[in-house]
């Protein structure tokens, strides 16, 4: 069936559109979510969250104004960083400047790495600027979009991502270290 | 680097090839519809207060220009919420330098006041016949034959005493021989009758009603405008007054018996008010004030919190060291360690709680030449409010917004009013406003068992007045 007559049926409120639809994106909204929430005990409420807002709102999604997947995206982001606020009401981004940066080698192998491989080792990288690599490298959000989104000057936001950056530098040599290793 | 993105974003953007069984849509239906519905019901109420918030926002202002307007018009010269002598005593007082024409088209009006009198009319007099007398003392106009003969030129105060010194001894006003002394000098006499000319203005709104409309044509113009608005707040008929002004305030959140929580926490701070009112004279003294006030109280929120289990990960460090007992060589193993370290975390944030108020209370005034003091005691209604920020409750850190938060509401509640306030006249109509304002809440905002929460707030303003 085609994506524009599933959510036609969406939103005359076809309960078994609503399944269909979320049998077809289940797949990218929870990579998305495992992008931006960090406790995995949390993926099922958040992910019901997003559906049940896209289900709700879909209405106002306009296929003129660009494909599905997109808005599904953003959509899922925003939820993903409201329920990331909820759970840290603290600045996100304190204490971070603790953390050991070391001397910057030049990752080259990070290709060699299968998507599992790459998602656990992102996973290591400090929340405070993972949210902020996330958002700009693999979103392609913009500074400004990310300061709007996350509450924060475009200062902090250059900043997090060159820390997250650096981490990548310091740390994708070291994963092949460890690997080959074997620790 | 680039390449390595790319890698990344290629690896993020494909689906995962198996996902986690709890995300099946049986297991996920039941949750996703329960939260469509809550999600349902939470869009209804913010809509439903949006509307009522709208409405009666745009109903208050709506009310507010209304009374503005009505006031105006009943104040205004040949308003028709005026009964046609007011309108006409007040027409006179403002014509002071209106032509040959603006003369004739009050000589109008008088006609039709006068035949609704059953007085003669104006052109039977400007035909010769006598001039009326009823009404008009013994001594006054009784021996007059025509206009000219009662009254030959007023054309200024200060030629008032002339025309009166060459006039006839026996020709006088009525009532003007009260501000005039018989016997005193010409000088003397232009002096008084500047002086008393708010005495005069009283005398010529009583010769309306007394005296014939030929006599008022011939004075009514002359009365001198700008003296009239040299001499504030002298008429018991002055207009109303609207005043805006805008200053600062500082907030007391008032808690008596037992403390809430957030006490501890948080600390008032300056911030500022604004206020748009009328206040519509009822005597000379007294009046009526009403009005709409805006309010942000702000407070500051300050809390270390103590972290036991604060996580630091320390890259790049040596997590082992193996010695080869053989060679004797030591082997060191690098990698990245999270340690737990007791930290703090410091938190400070703004609150502000928002209020939209009307206001009524009645009004004392003074005055004294150009300065002009008012005390109004009455109170206020919060129509709409928002509150907003970060607090301690329940042992925890709590977010909150809205007119009603988990331990707070302050919409419709009723507060007392104080305030005092300075008018310095620079025109007739503009004056420079500066007021003191004390403020207390008359119910609790608190929603804590045991907790009462009445805040004092206090204001100063500085601003503009106006007056009709």
């Amino acid at each position: 069936m085609k994506e524009s007559d599933l959510i036609f049926r969406v939103k005359q409120r076809d309960h078994t559109a609503f399944k269909e639809l979320y049998h077809e994106y289940i797949g990218y909204v929870f990579s998305i979510v495992k992008r931006y929430v960090f406790d995995e005990r949390e993926y099922p409420d958040v992910i019901q969250e997003i559906f049940a807002r896209v289900f709700l709102k879909i209405e106002t999604y306009d296929a003129a104004r660009g494909e599905f997947k997109f808005w599904l995206r953003r959509l899922a982001i925003n939820q993903c960083l409201q329920a990331y606020r909820k759970q840290q009401p603290s600045e996100q981004f304190v204490s971070l400047d603790q953390i050991s940066e070391g001397e910057a080698g030049e990752p080259e192998r990070l290709t060699e790495l299968t998507k599992e491989e790459v998602e656990a080792f992102l996973q290591q990288m400090p929340q405070g600027y993972r949210q902020i690599f996330m958002l700009i490298i693999i979103d392609e959000y913009s500074h400004k979009e990310v300061a709007e989104l996350l509450g924060i000057s475009l200062e902090t936001s250059r900043s997090q991502l060159s820390r997250a950056k650096k981490w990548l530098r310091t740390h994708l040599p070291m994963l092949f270290t460890i690997t080959a290793s074997g620790i | 680097m680039e390449s390595n993105f790319e890698h990344i974003k290629q690896s993020f953007n494909e689906s995962p090839s198996s996902l986690p069984p709890e995300l099946d849509w049986e297991q996920m239906e039941e949750g996703i519809l329960q939260k469509m519905d809550a999600l349902e019901a939470e869009e209804k109420k913010k809509k439903r207060p949006f509307i009522w918030f709208f409405w009666s926002r745009s109903g208050f202002a709506l009310g507010l220009i209304l009374l503005g307007i009505v006031a105006i018009f009943a104040l205004y010269p040949g308003s028709p919420f005026r009964s046609p002598s007011e309108a006409g005593d007040q027409a006179s007082l403002v014509q002071g330098d209106e032509s040959q024409e603006g003369a004739n088209i009050s000589e109008e009006r008088r006609a039709n006041r006068f035949s609704e009198e059953g007085h003669n009319s104006p052109t039977e007099v400007m035909a010769g016949h006598p001039l009326p007398v009823e009404g008009v003392g013994s001594d006054g106009l009784a021996g007059a034959s025509s206009e000219n003969e009662v009254l030959p030129s007023i054309p200024q105060p200060a030629l008032v005493s002339r025309d009166l010194q060459g006039a006839d001894p026996g020709l006088t006003l009525p009532g003007i021989p009260q501000a005039i002394e018989p016997g005193s000098s010409a000088a003397g006499r232009s002096e008084e009758m500047e002086i008393d000319i708010p005495r005069i203005i009283g005398l010529s709104d009583s010769l309306h009603q007394n005296t014939s409309p030929v006599l008022l044509s011939a004075i009514e113009p002359q009365l001198p405008e700008a003296n009239l608005a040299a001499i504030p707040g002298q008429s018991p008929r002055s207009g109303g007054r609207l005043i805006a002004s805008a200053g600062t305030n500082f907030w007391n959140q008032g808690f008596w018996g037992e403390k809430p929580e957030r006490n501890a926490y948080e600390t008032s701070l300056i911030s500022y008010q604004s206020q748009l009112s009328y206040l519509h004279p009822l005597t000379q003294k007294w009046g009526l004030s009403v009005g709409i006030q805006y309010q942000k109280l702000d407070s500051r929120f300050d809390r270390v919190y103590e972290i036991e289990d604060f996580e630091v990960l320390l890259a790049d460090v040596i997590v082992k060291r193996e010695y080869n007992l053989v060679t004797g060589r030591v082997r060191e193993l690098r990698g990245d360690v999270t340690v737990t370290v007791p930290a703090q975390r410091s938190i400070t944030h703004f609150n502000s709680t928002e209020l939209y108020q009307a206001q009524v209370a009645i009004s004392r005034t003074w005055t004294t030449g150009r300065l002009q003091a008012d005390v109004l005691v009455g109170g206020s209604v919060n129509l709409f409010t928002q509150n907003q920020g970060r607090t301690q409750y329940q042992g925890e850190l709590k977010f909150y917004e809205g007119a009603a938060t988990d331990f707070l509401a302050n919409q419709g509640k009723l507060n007392g009013l104080l305030s005092g306030r300075i008018t310095y006249r620079l025109s007739q109509h503009w004056g420079i406003v500066s007021s003191l304002q004390v403020q207390q809440s008359l119910l609790n905002w608190s929603l804590e068992p045991n907790v009462r929460m009445y805040p004092t707030v206090i204001g100063m303003e500085i601003g503009l007045s106006y007056r009709l």
